[in-house]
């Protein structure tokens, strides 16, 4: 499903270079079924409904819904996705954990950086919390243009994180991460947070470097 | 309506921080919905009673029209002239937002304190370019618990801009405010940024007493 999914481009904006993906969500179904209605995420940027959160969610209605419309539609990342977010917010991230893995091969970028945050924070089922595997996934998510994978990539790659994982971090691609990442957003904290974040990109990476 | 009717000085009660924290008391005033808050409140303002309401979404004319009604029916109430304020500024009338975003920083208005220290911190929106009166508004906001204010105020601080003000830059202070922000969000963005300026605070003023900021 990956290559079908993924059409690489380029960043068209002056000065920035970087590769990125975008995401085609026509190549699986975008009707809204019960289980988007029960456990959607509010910052998944492939959604077809409102968000959930945790708090408000009825586990049991969203898992019954969920297994439902994946049976029914095994190949829609977006419910694969959505049953792995139930089953972990009910305690069960091992019974969930098949279903992220799913999503994640097709590319799903929310499960990219979800996946990848949960194996970055040692929040994923023993054995598959390796850094460099967090560090891919949440990159990834970064390249199909999640602004927490954007963010969340270059904050974790300065603290050292991913240290020891060949060719994960470049500097060109963290600062590309960063313009991107300013464009997409006037939010006041995002906003500070990406220029704190720049010039400390800076400070390690010297552009004239 | 002064803010000394409006503000209850505490102290922060979490350990180590000592910092005083203002208390808004929105029982001095009408919480009733009016027309006005439905066309004009803001999302992010702590003390709205209504859904807030973006620039994109508003109705310029008719908030206008909700508001100038509101605020003449009940002149004290700092939400409203704060909200007044808004629709004049959206809608480029900046010079008639004037008497209200002065109405609403005189009574304290929280929301109304963040909100005009930007305006007088980039220059914008007719309000004049004044650096100090906005590091005063911001940190007012700050001691309130508005969280744009608690990062807001320590970033600048950092950055010094407030140097040469009448402005009180006490370090155990910004770390009362992160921490205070701390407590109250925890979301991605929020928290990274929370972090990494408690950090900075820490690398700037390192002598900190250990019993208030992180280190010594």
């Amino acid at each position: 499903m990956k290559g079908l999914i993924a059409v690489c481009g380029l960043l068209a904006f002056t000065g920035i270079s970087a590769e990125t993906l975008e995401w085609d969500a026509s190549k699986y179904s975008q009707e809204i079924t019960p289980c988007d209605l029960a456990a959607t995420h509010s910052l998944d940027p492939n959604r077809v409904a409102p968000g959930v959160s945790q708090a408000d969610m009825d586990f049991p209605g969203a898992i019954a819904a969920c297994e439902a419309a994946v049976a029914a539609d095994p190949e829609n990342p977006r419910l694969q996705y959505q049953l792995a977010r139930v089953y972990t917010y009910s305690g069960q991230t091992e019974r969930g954990w098949p279903h992220m893995e799913t999503a994640v091969a097709a590319e799903y970028p929310q499960a990219l950086f979800v996946s990848g945050y949960m194996q970055h924070l040692g929040m994923s089922p023993a054995g598959t919390d390796d850094a460099c595997t967090a560090g891919r996934r949440i990159r990834r998510s970064a390249e199909y243009g999640r602004l927490a994978g954007r963010i969340g990539f270059v904050r974790y790659a300065l603290d050292g994180g991913f240290d020891g994982c060949e060719g994960l971090v470049e500097a060109a691609q963290l600062r590309d991460f960063l313009a991107a990442a300013a464009e997409a957003t006037g939010d006041y904290y995002q906003t500070m947070l990406i220029g704190m974040l720049q010039k400390e990109v800076e400070a390690r990476w010297p552009e004239t470097e | 309506m002064r803010a000394s009717c409006l503000a209850v000085c505490g102290l922060i009660l979490a350990a180590g921080a000592s910092a005083e924290t203002l208390e808004w008391d929105a029982s001095t005033y009408s919480q009733e919905i009016t027309p006005c808050d439905i066309e004009a409140s803001h999302g992010d303002d702590p003390f709205s009673v209504a859904p807030g309401v973006s620039q994109q979404d508003m109705d310029f004319a008719r908030a206008a029209e909700a508001c100038e009604a509101s605020v003449e029916a009940d002149p004290g109430n700092p939400r409203l002239r704060y909200q007044l304020a808004r629709v004049y500024g959206y809608s480029g009338q900046g010079e008639k937002a004037y008497p209200h975003r002065e109405a609403a920083i005189a009574a304290d208005y929280p929301q109304a304190l963040f909100v005009n220290g930007y305006l007088h911190f980039l220059g914008i929106n007719k309000a004049r370019k004044d650096i100090c009166r906005a590091g005063s508004l911001f940190r007012r906001s700050a001691q309130y618990g508005r969280l744009a204010g608690q990062v807001g105020f320590t970033r600048y601080a950092l950055d010094g801009i407030f140097e040469g003000c009448d402005v009180t830059i006490d370090p155990l202070e910004l770390m009362a405010f992160l921490r205070a922000a701390e407590e109250t969000n925890t979301g991605y963005y929020e928290s990274m940024l929370i972090g990494m300026l408690k950090k900075e605070v820490n690398a700037k003023w390192p002598k900190l007493n250990p019993e208030q900021g992180e280190n010594t």
